[in-house]
């Protein structure tokens, strides 16, 4: 049930801040309030039919400007301060993509712990200092999201954006391809090792409201959490991992569950020392 | 872990501050200009 309500919810954040679909009709951006409102998503705000504003986009221009964006910081801040990452477990499409492509059957890889460290790379580099030094939004420029919801679209629809394609375009879609290829093999590969707006989100996973428990009474350490979770972690080793999109998949087990950070104790201080159905070895983890 | 809910407010009291000072500059307008203007 929660496990649907998650797919619903990826839906929702892939319909509802693309919901402008006259954008599609008459071939032009929305140019309304809306816009003003940073997303806390990687939502292409180039895409026609997007209503609301990309926030790496934001960081970048006022970067590319010479100064920072205290607005997108701060939104971005109070989404992270609130839930963690949890919108780029619940909502974010992209990562809803690349959920959907790890379900294709085939050979299977897991990301080498380093990589995780390549985000915050990109989010100082392509999204601060690149955009600073050369006057450009780097990233927007190569984002697979910008070119699946922006670029494609626009390509595709308008023949005056088609006579201008330079070979630029061509090494968007070379990116997003490579993401959509190892998405089919290894776990959301773009969130964890490439996203500069799960970087951002992913500094407040120790402190945001929402807290995942974990109860260590009754954990049997089967390891079925990490067969589930869509990023390829242990809750039970570290339940405020920066990699954790505070899916919950994982609490689906009896022994890990959502809490917020003023709950000391969410099992109740009285867990049974019983080890939990669900992960006993050998039971169906979905 | 006990001192997470203070972590927390802490974080959440400069995450506030830090939208308030964005509104406060008025960068809302340009974040409008720039997603409607690509």
């Amino acid at each position: 049930m929660r496990f649907l309500k998650r797919r619903i919810f990826q839906g929702l954040g892939a319909v509802l801040p693309n919901a402008w679909l006259p954008g599609f009709l008459s071939a032009s951006l929305y140019q309304g309030p809306m816009k003003a409102v940073c997303t806390p998503l990687l939502n292409c705000y180039a895409c026609p039919s997007a209503l609301l504003s990309c926030p790496i986009g934001t960081l970048q221009h006022f970067a590319a400007g010479g100064n920072v964006s205290w607005y997108a910081v701060g939104t971005l801040s109070v989404v992270g301060a609130s839930v963690g990452r949890m919108t780029c477990g619940t909502l974010c499409p992209f990562g809803a993509l690349q959920d959907l492509l790890y379900k294709f059957r085939g050979w299977k890889a897991s990301l080498p712990h380093w990589t995780r460290y390549l985000r915050y790379a990109v989010l100082a580099g392509l999204v601060f200092v690149i955009p600073y030094l050369t006057r450009e939004s780097w990233f927007s420029k190569l984002c697979p999201v910008g070119t699946l919801m922006g670029g494609l679209p626009w390509v595709t629809m308008n023949a005056g954006v088609r006579s201008m394609v330079r070979s630029l375009f061509w090494v968007k879609i070379a990116i997003l391809l490579f993401f959509v290829t190892t998405a089919t093999m290894v776990k959301r590969p773009f969130c964890r090792a490439i996203c500069p707006l799960g970087a951002i989100f992913s500094l407040f996973n120790k402190s945001s409201f929402l807290q995942l428990a974990w109860d260590p009474d009754t954990c049997t350490r089967c390891g079925k959490c990490q067969e589930i979770c869509p990023v390829d972690i242990r809750p039970d080793r570290n339940r405020t991992d920066p990699d954790c999109l505070r899916c919950l998949d994982c609490t689906r087990c009896p022994s890990l569950k959502l809490t917020t950070v003023f709950h000391r104790q969410p099992f109740g201080g009285t867990a049974a020392p019983a080890p939990a159905a669900d992960c006993a070895p050998g039971a169906s983890a979905r | 872990m006990k001192g997470r809910p203070i972590v927390f407010l802490a974080t959440a009291a400069a995450a506030v501050s830090v939208l308030s000072c964005g509104i406060f500059r008025k960068e809302i307008a340009e974040v409008l200009i720039n997603g409607a203007l690509l």
